[in-house]
């Protein structure tokens, strides 16, 4: 008699009980996949806007590349940029007096200044600098500053730039070429 | 007691003991009688009532009247557990040879003659009702409920007489050659007594005869108990003519028992409870008796256990469903890639580099342009006006310094003409607050190239610092 109605609340304790552990492993379970969800969730949102703008990121990350050199190594893009440079002047007719790169700087990818001196007609200094902005993105400027002589409108440019680059296995795309960039 | 589908009588008669079982579904009914001495020795038996009533089967074990003691104590509570503590003392120390009488009583509130509570225990007295009820647990058939015949009457007369609960009653009960007188008071049994009637009687007058001199020494007897009279005296005897003779001789009416006739008309037996085991349906609910403590506590909370185990087993199920569930997704989302061309690591470097290529440009098209902003410079000279020194910083803290030389009538032609540049290059560079000429270091020009002209102009030579935005 009272052994069945102790079995009878063992079993319903047994039951409960395990109903019990199973809800604290589940409640386990949930929080474990919780922060996983929503993680999830994040990088199906990054997904989702990478293949929608999968157009614009390749175009943002392509003038992104603009603003690097791709060259074989720095030493060959120095010289690129030196002929680049000159031919521009050239163009402009400017006259480019010096070119130096920084005697204690090592040739980094973090970028190499770079000093340049030309003297010619206002106009026409003012006309090369847009074109190296315009042509060569890998070569932002610094600081520039014209002195003018006298009222004959000739004028020395001192020109702070800084190259930058990337050494690839093979020059790539129409900047990397001077003949191009002219 | 609720209502069962299988309702099983023990009953205890003199030296016999019976089983009847009665299964209303099947119209069936069986029975055995045995000695109860050789009953309670343990002689085998065969196990009728425990092979066919199964575990849903209600038992019923009706003993004696003697066998079932009453008393009544002062007592003002109703607290369950106080009531048990006390009721079981009361019977220990009454009865200290019974030690299992604490499990076997029943208990009701009643109000005496002076208004105050009285607590009414209904307990087993008799030793060999223990030996029963653990010969029978033994045997598989323990009781659910020990009542007697009176306490049937009891509740019989209860549900059939208007006037019952007012004052004494006495039934008389015929059968056989036994007679059973009960007394009721206040609807609630007092005592009883059992008379066998002379074999020598030759009819109706003889037997009746001898029952009236013990009716009235009962009569005197339950006046001395109950103060009180007996109001009714209910006859239930094998004939019809039965309660006006016994009227004639004990000259008081008697009634005869019309309602109960039908149900309770004894049989072929000596047995008080004949007329209740041939119609065994009857006895279904509301009549008082004994339940071991235990068994009562396990019956009462049978629909709770089984309620508590059913909802927990769906609960269980439903969790248990749950967790599977948990585990599968678990499984299936901790190494899936995500559907798509991209993988979650690509496309969170992809971000990664176009988020820090849009910030580069983003950065390099805020720095000012040198070629526009000499082109600017260039623009906004006016007509007398010439630069000597433009120093212009862009990578960091972009500014601009100017130096240059107006030539003017004097010093007011040469504040208009400063003017009309510092106004061209704030609009040309949008600074915000614009230039002013406390800006200006200005100063007279040296003499030589930059001295006064020929025709009485004056050169003035002026210095300018700004940011650009």
């Amino acid at each position: 008699m009272n052994d069945r109605f102790t079995k009878r609340w063992l079993l319903v304790a047994v039951l409960w009980g395990a109903a019990g552990l199973l809800t604290l492993g589940n409640t386990a379970a949930v929080n474990r996949l919780a922060p996983l969800q929503k993680v999830r969730a994040q990088a199906r949102m990054e997904a989702d806007y990478c293949r929608r703008q999968a157009a614009r990121i390749a175009e943002v990350v392509a003038k992104h590349e603009d603003h690097y050199h791709a060259v074989a190594s720095a030493n060959l893009g120095l010289l690129a940029v030196r002929e680049t440079l000159r031919g521009l002047a050239l163009s402009q007719g400017v006259n480019i007096s010096r070119i130096e790169t920084g005697a204690d700087q090592p040739l980094s990818e973090a970028g190499v200044p770079l000093a340049l001196r030309l003297a010619g007609p206002l106009t026409a200094g003012a006309a090369f600098l847009a074109l190296v902005e315009r042509r060569c993105p890998y070569l932002p400027l610094a600081a520039v500053t014209i002195a003018v002589d006298g009222a004959g409108g000739s004028a020395q440019f001192d020109i702070s730039l800084h190259y930058r680059f990337r050494v690839v296995a093979a020059p790539q795309g129409p900047a990397a070429s001077p003949a191009d960039a002219i | 007691m609720a209502s069962h589908k299988h309702l099983q009588i023990i009953a205890v008669h003199d030296d016999e003991i019976r089983f009847d079982d009665d299964r209303p579904e099947a119209l069936q009914s069986t029975s055995a009688t045995l000695g109860l001495a050789d009953f309670l020795a343990g002689r085998p038996f065969a196990a009728l009532l425990a092979a066919e009533g199964g575990p849903r089967g209600v038992r019923l074990l009706i003993v004696p009247d003697h066998w079932l003691g009453q008393a009544a104590y002062a007592f003002q509570s109703r607290k369950r557990g106080l009531v048990k503590a006390f009721t079981q003392r009361q019977l220990l120390a009454a009865h200290p040879e019974l030690p299992s009488i604490a499990a076997f009583y029943a208990y009701r509130f009643t109000r005496g003659e002076d208004e105050n509570q009285r607590l009414f225990v209904t307990y087993l007295q008799e030793p060999k009702g223990y030996q029963l009820y653990q010969r029978l647990e033994d045997s598989g058939l323990p009781p659910h409920l020990i009542t007697t015949p009176a306490l049937l009457w009891e509740y019989a007369l209860r549900s059939s007489l208007a006037g019952f609960a007012d004052g004494g009653h006495c039934l008389i009960q015929v059968v056989g050659r036994r007679c059973f007188f009960y007394f009721f008071v206040a609807g609630w049994f007092l005592f009883s007594r059992a008379i066998s009637l002379p074999d020598g009687a030759s009819g109706p007058d003889d037997r009746f005869g001898v029952l009236v001199y013990e009716l009235n020494q009962s009569f005197y007897l339950f006046a001395q108990k109950a103060r009180a009279d007996v109001a009714g005296i209910y006859l239930v005897a094998p004939h019809a003519e039965d309660p006006a003779l016994l009227a004639d001789l004990l000259g008081r009416e008697v009634r005869p028992l019309v309602q109960g006739e039908a149900v309770y008309a004894p049989r072929d037996s000596d047995s008080p409870i004949a007329g209740f085991m041939a119609q065994a349906r009857h006895l279904r609910s509301g009549f008082r008796g004994i339940a071991h403590r235990q068994l009562k506590r396990e019956l009462d909370w049978k629909p709770v256990q089984i309620a508590a185990a059913v909802v927990g087993a769906v609960t269980l199920l439903t969790i248990a469903a749950e967790s599977l569930f948990l585990r599968n997704f678990y499984a299936k989302g901790a190494g899936r890639d995500l559907p798509g061309v991209v993988s979650d690591a690509s496309a969170a470097e992809t971000l990664a580099v176009f988020s820090d290529a849009l910030a580069f440009i983003s950065a390099e098209a805020s720095k000012p342009s040198a070629a526009e902003a000499v082109a600017l410079v260039m623009r906004s000279l006016p007509a007398a006006t010439r630069i000597k020194t433009l120093a212009l910083a862009i990578a960091e803290q972009p500014g601009m310094r100017l130096e240059g030389v107006v030539t003017a009538a004097g010093h007011e032609a040469f504040e208009v003409q400063l003017t009309a540049l510092l106004e061209r290059l704030s609009h040309g560079f949008a600074l915000r607050p614009p230039l002013g000429l406390q800006d200006v270091v200005c100063q007279p020009a040296e003499n030589g190239a930059d001295g006064p002209a020929a025709d009485g102009q004056r050169a003035y030579a002026f210095r300018l610092e700004f940011g650009l935005p």
